[in-house]
C-alpha cells in the first residue's frame, strides 16, 4: 500500500562505508529497525512481505558512518519461499557485508533462532536485535539477554523497534562489534556429520572456509546441486557414509541439530513467568470472525466497503472547505495579485488558471485520499490483512490463484508498481505471474483523483458508493482475468496456501499518522506536481493551431490539441464522449503515460475555455466572501453526512435528478466543465475506461521487469481493449432505448472479439502445454 | 505456554494414541484433528519441496501444534511455538500427526481447550 512510486528510491550505498545487513525472518521489524537507524520513512505494516527489494540507508553512530540494507524477510538460507526471499538470501550469502543485524522476534524466539543458526554457519560476524520484547513480556516471557548472548558468542540488545526502545543500546553494540567483530559460537553437529562437511568443503574450491562449509552443508542438505559431476560424486559417497554410520540420513541430522539447538536455546533465554492467555482469548475470539468459513469473505468486503465509504463521505464534509478556500486563494487572490500589479492578462491566465487551478484541484481532494492513506495504515498495522488472505483464499482457489495473492491486489490500491513487485511473495512462478497480470486493474491513489472529481460532480451523495463500485470492479476484473488466463494460456494448479499470521496489534497513532502522512506527501508533491505542471502545459498547447496560413496562435477550439483529439473521438464516441468534449480524450491519451495527468489534462483544458470568465473574477475577487462561504460548507457537509449515515448504501438518491446532482458541488471551472460534458451514464463509462486500461508507464515498466516484453505488451492491449470494450457496454445498455439497433451491434461486436480473445487464449496456451511445459515464458 | 508445556513433557510418559476417526495403522493428517487439539507432528508428505516450505515456519517432525481455528473446508490455523501459521485445506491434509493425550489433557486442565 506504498503510495505511488516513491517507495522505490533508495538511498545510494556510499563507497568505504562499512555495510551493516539488517536479516530476519519476514514481519520481525527489520523495517521498522531500518528506518529508527537511517531515519529513512520506507513503508512498514503488520504482516510477511511488505519488503520485496533490497534498500539502502546510512546510520550514523559516535562519528562514525555505515551503509545499512534492509533486505525481504528470510525464513532460510537454505531455500523456500518467493524471490523476495531468494534476494535476502543471495545478499547475505555472497554480498559484501561488514556486519549482520540479526533481527529475531522474542515472542517466537525458537523459530527464529533455526535462522540465526544457519547465520552463524555463514561465519559472518553478527549482532542480534531480540525485538519486540515488550509483546514476549505480554505474553509471559522474560528474556535471559546475558545468557543468550554468552551462548551465542555475540551481543544481544533487547528492543522494542517500534517505539526506539533499545536504539542507544544498539548503536554502541554495532560500533563495537564494527571496530572489534565479535566471534560467534557455531552448531557442533555429530562427528560423521562434520567429517562429512569437512570433506565437502575441501572440494568445493572457490571462497573462504566458512562460504565453503555453508555451500557443504547447503549440499549435504540437499538445498543445492552439485556444480560438477567430482562433487556429485563424492556428495553421494559421503551420504552414504553418514547413513551408514547413524542409519540417518545427513540432510536430517543435520536440521535435527540445528532446530535442537534452536529449541534449548530458546527455552533457556526466555524465563516463563506471570500470567498468559488474555491476548490468546483476544486473538482466538477476533480470528473466529476473521476467518469464519462464511463470515471471512463478506467480512472483508464489509472492511474495503467502510475503508472506502467513510474515506468519501468523511472526506466530504471539508472537500468543498478545501476547494473553495484553495480556490479563493490560489486562483482569484494570485490572480487579483498578479492583476494588480499590472502583468499581461495572458500571463496572469497562465499562472493563476493554468497552475493555481491545478494545485487547487489536488488540494481540494486532500480530505478524501488523506482519509484512505489513514484507513489503510489502520488495516496494514492490525494484523488483519493476512487474514483477509486466508479467508478469501478458497475463492481465489477456485479462480486457480493462491490466497497471498490477495496482498499485493490491497497493495495495488495505493500503488500498482509496489503491488506488481509485491508479487514476489508467491513462491510458484505461474501463481506469480497470473498475480503480476492482475495489478494494473487494482484502482491505484492516481485513479481515485479522478473518481472523486467525478463523483462529486455526478454523484455527490452516494459519490462512496460509486468509488466503492469502482474498486470492486476492479477487484472482481482482476479475479476474471486471472482465472481466464489461468484457464487457457497459462495454465495449472495453485499451490496450497502457507502463510504465517501476525499477531493482532492496536495501530499505534504515531505509525499510522506517519504513515499515511507518507503516502498523502507522495500523492501531494509527486501527482500535485504532475497535475501542475501538466495543466501548465495544456493551458498553452492549446493555444497554437494549424490553419491555412500554417502553424499559428489560435483560439482553442481550432488549436492542435483540440483538432487531434477530435481526431479520436469517433473512437470514443460509442462510450458516449460526444465530439465537443474532445477534452476528455485529451486527458485519456496523456493518462497513459500517469493517471494523474488525465485531471490534470482536463483542468488545463476546461481552465483555458473559462479564462475569459476567469479575468472578471480578477479584477474583483472578493476573495474574504469567497472564505466565509467556504467555512460555512463544513457543518452544512457535516450535516449531509450525519442524514446519510443510516443510509450506507445510498438508495434513497436513486431517485434525484440528475439536474439536482450537479447543481451539488462542482464549484471550480474544471467540475463544472466536467459536468456539462457528460451525463452521469457516459461519466461512469469513462470511469470504468479510466480504471481498467494501462495504469501508466511506470507499471508498465514494472511489469517488464517482472514477467517480460510479451506480457507486458499483452497486459496493456487487453487493458484497452477490456476497458473500451465494458465503457462501451455500459453506455449502449444505458442507452438502449434510443437506438436499440446499434446498441445490438455494438454489443454483439464486442462478445464476439472476447470470444475470439478467450480462443486465442486457448490455442497459446495449448502450444505452450507440448514437451517441456514452458508455460510461463513470455508470448513472443 | 508451548516452551512450559513441552518442559512438562519431558517428564512424563509420554503417551500417543491414534485419531479414532482413522483406521488403523494409518496416522491422522492435521485435517482429522478437533479445534483446540494438540498433537506432534510425525512426518509431512509432498517430498522436500514441502518439508522445507513447511520447515522454515517451524513446523517439521517432532514440533507440537495445537489447532486454533478450524480445520474446515478453507484449511486450519495452527499455533507453532509463538507463531499461528495458516495452511490451506491441501496441506493440512499432508501434515501427518500424533494426538498428544499428555498435552491435549494439561491443555484442557489449563481451560485452554475449546
Amino acid at each position: 500500500m506504498s503510495a505511488c512510486h516513491g517507495a522505490e528510491d533508495a538511498v545510494a550505498a556510499t563507497t568505504g562505508q562499512p555495510v551493516i545487513a539488517v536479516a530476519g525472518n519476514p514481519n520481525c521489524g527489520k523495517t521498522t529497525l531500518f528506518n529508527l537507524l537511517t531515519g529513512a520513512r520506507q513503508h512498514v505494516g503488520n504482516w510477511p512481505g511488505v519488503t520485496v527489494e533490497q534498500r539502502r540507508g546510512v546510520a550514523s553512530m559516535h562519528g562514525m558512518k555505515a551503509s545499512v540494507v534492509d533486505l525481504p524477510g528470510v525464513y532460510s538460507l537454505l531455500g523456500g519461499g518467493g524471490t523476495d526471499q531468494a534476494v535476502a538470501r543471495d545478499f547475505l550469502l555472497d554480498g559484501n557485508v561488514d556486519l549482520v543485524l540479526n533481527i529475531v522476534d522474542a515472542s517466537n524466539l525458537e523459530r527464529h533462532l533455526a535462522l540465526t543458526a544457519e547465520l552463524l554457519e555463514t561465519g559472518r560476524p553478527l549482532v542480534l536485535v531480540l525485538n519486540m520484547v515488550d509483546e514476549a513480556k505480554a505474553q509471559g516471557l522474560e528474556p535471559r539477554t546475558e545468557e543468550l548472548s554468552k551462548a551465542l558468542g555475540v551481543p544481544v540488545i533487547p528492543m522494542v523497534a517500534r517505539t526506539g526502545h533499545g536504539k542507544q543500546d544498539l548503536l554502541n553494540a554495532v560500533s563495537r562489534a564494527l571496530q572489534t567483530p565479535p566471534q560467534p559460537a557455531r552448531i557442533r553437529y555429530p562427528a560423521v556429520v562434520e567429517d562429512a562437511l569437512h570433506t565437502l568443503s575441501e572440494a568445493l574450491g572457490e571462497g573462504h572456509a566458512a562460504r565453503r562449509r555453508f555451500g557443504a552443508l547447503r549440499l549435504l542438505e540437499g538445498a543445492a546441486d552439485a556444480d560438477s559431476p567430482a562433487v556429485g560424486e563424492l556428495l553421494g559417497a559421503v551420504r552414504a557414509r553418514v547413513t551408514a554410520a547413524t542409519d540417518e540420513e545427513a540432510g536430517d541430522l543435520l536440521a535435527d541439530a540445528r532446530f535442537g539447538w534452536a529449541h534449548a536455546l530458546a527455552t533457556s533465554a526466555m524465563r516463563r513467568g506471570g500470567r498468559v492467555g488474555r491476548r490468546q482469548r483476544v486473538t482466538d475470539a477476533l480470528d473466529r470472525i476473521a476467518l469464519h468459513d462464511w463470515l471471512g469473505v463478506p467480512v472483508f468486503l464489509l472492511v474495503l466497503y467502510l475503508v472506502f465509504v467513510v474515506s468519501f463521505s468523511g472526506g466530504n464534509i471539508f472537500l468543498d472547505f478545501f476547494d473553495q478556500a484553495s480556490a479563493a486563494l490560489l486562483i482569484n487572490g494570485v490572480g487579483h495579485a498578479l492583476y494588480s500589479v499590472g502583468l499581461p492578462a495572458w500571463l496572469v491566465s497562465v499562472i493563476a488558471g493554468g497552475l493555481g487551478g491545478g494545485l487547487n484541484l489536488v488540494i481540494a481532494f486532500i480530505p478524501p485520499i488523506g482519509l484512505t492513506f489513514l484507513f489503510l495504515a489502520l488495516l496494514d498495522d492490525s494484523g488483519y490483512m493476512a487474514r483477509a488472505a486466508y479467508a478469501m483464499d478458497r475463492l481465489m482457489r477456485r479462480l486457480g490463484l493462491p490466497g497471498n495473492a490477495l496482498v499485493p491486489m490491497v497493495i495495488g490500491f495505493g500503488c500498482n508498481v509496489p503491488a506488481v513487485m509485491g508479487s514476489r511473495i508467491i513462491e510458484d512462478p505461474r501463481g506469480r505471474m497470473l498475480t503480476v497480470l492482475m495489478q494494473p486493474f487494482m484502482s491505484c491513489s492516481a485513479r481515485l483523483t479522478i473518481y472523486m472529481a467525478f463523483a462529486v460532480v455526478f454523484f455527490r451523495s452516494d459519490g462512496g458508493q460509486v468509488v466503492f463500485l469502482l474498486y470492486v470492479l476492479g477487484i472482481v476484473v482482476a479475479l476474471l482475468t486471472a482465472w481466464l488466463l489461468g484457464k487457457t494460456a497459462v495454465r495449472g494448479e495453485a499451490l496450497p496456501f502457507v502463510m504465517e499470521l501476525p499477531p493482532y496489534r492496536l495501530p499505534s497513532v504515531q505509525s499510522v499518522l506517519v504513515q499515511s502522512w507518507q503516502r498523502l506527501k507522495v500523492f501531494l508533491f509527486r501527482v500535485g506536481r504532475v497535475i501542475a505542471v501538466i495543466g501548465l502545459v495544456l493551458f498553452i498547447l492549446p493555444g497554437i493551431g494549424w490553419t491555412s496560413k500554417g502553424l499559428q496562435t489560435t483560439d482553442i477550439n481550432h488549436s492542435l490539441l483540440a483538432q487531434g483529439s477530435r481526431a479520436l473521438v469517433p473512437l470514443f464516441e460509442p462510450m458516449g464522449i460526444k465530439e465537443d468534449n474532445w477534452p476528455a480524450v485529451s486527458g485519456l491519451i496523456a493518462g497513459a503515460a500517469a493517471k494523474e495527468i488525465v485531471i490534470g489534462t482536463l483542468n488545463g483544458i476546461y481552465q483555458r475555455q473559462n479564462s475569459a470568465d476567469l479575468m472578471n473574477a480578477y479584477r474583483d475577487p472578493d476573495i474574504g466572501a469567497q472564505l466565509w462561504r467556504a467555512v460555512k460548507t463544513i457543518p452544512a457537509n457535516a450535516m449531509t453526512f450525519v442524514s446519510t449515515l443510516n443510509d450506507p448504501l445510498g438508495l434513497s438518491d436513486l431517485g434525484s435528478t440528475q439536474a439536482a446532482e450537479q447543481a451539488s458541488g462542482a464549484d471550480s471551472a474544471t467540475l463544472k466543465a466536467i459536468a456539462a460534458g457528460f451525463t452521469p451514464l457516459s461519466a461512469f463509462a469513462y470511469l470504468v475506461f479510466v480504471l481498467l486500461y494501462v495504469p501508466c508507464a511506470s507499471t508498465m515498466g514494472a511489469l517488464r521487469r517482472e514477467v517480460g516484453w510479451g506480457w507486458m505488451v499483452f497486459s496493456m492491449l487487453y487493458g484497452i481493449g477490456l476497458g473500451w470494450g465494458a465503457g462501451t457496454v455500459i453506455y449502449q445498455v444505458g442507452t438502449f432505448a434510443h437506438h436499440p439497433e446499434t446498441s445490438w451491434l455494438w454489443i454483439a461486436g464486442i462478445v464476439a472479439a472476447f470470444v475470439l480473445l478467450v480462443v486465442g487464449l486457448r490455442v497459446y496456451g495449448s502450444r505452450q502445454q507440448g514437451p517441456g511445459g514452458g508455460l510461463l515464458e513470455a508470448p513472443s | 505456554m508451548v516452551a512450559l508445556t513441552r518442559i512438562h513433557v519431558v517428564v512424563r510418559l509420554e503417551i500417543f494414541v491414534n485419531d479414532p476417526n482413522t483406521k488403523t495403522g494409518e496416522s491422522p493428517t492435521l485435517s482429522g484433528l478437533r479445534l483446540g487439539q494438540w498433537a506432534r507432528v510425525r512426518a509431512i508428505d509432498g517430498g522436500r519441496f514441502m518439508a522445507q516450505r513447511m520447515g522454515m515456519l517451524g513446523i517439521r517432525r517432532g514440533v507440537d501444534v495445537r489447532v486454533v481455528h478450524g480445520p474446515g473446508p478453507r484449511g486450519a490455523v495452527v499455533q507453532v511455538g509463538g507463531a499461528r501459521i495458516a495452511l490451506g485445506r491441501g496441506v493440512i491434509e499432508q501434515i501427518h500427526v500424533e494426538l498428544h493425550a499428555a498435552l491435549d489433557t494439561e491443555a484442557n486442565v489449563k481451560g485452554e481447550h475449546r
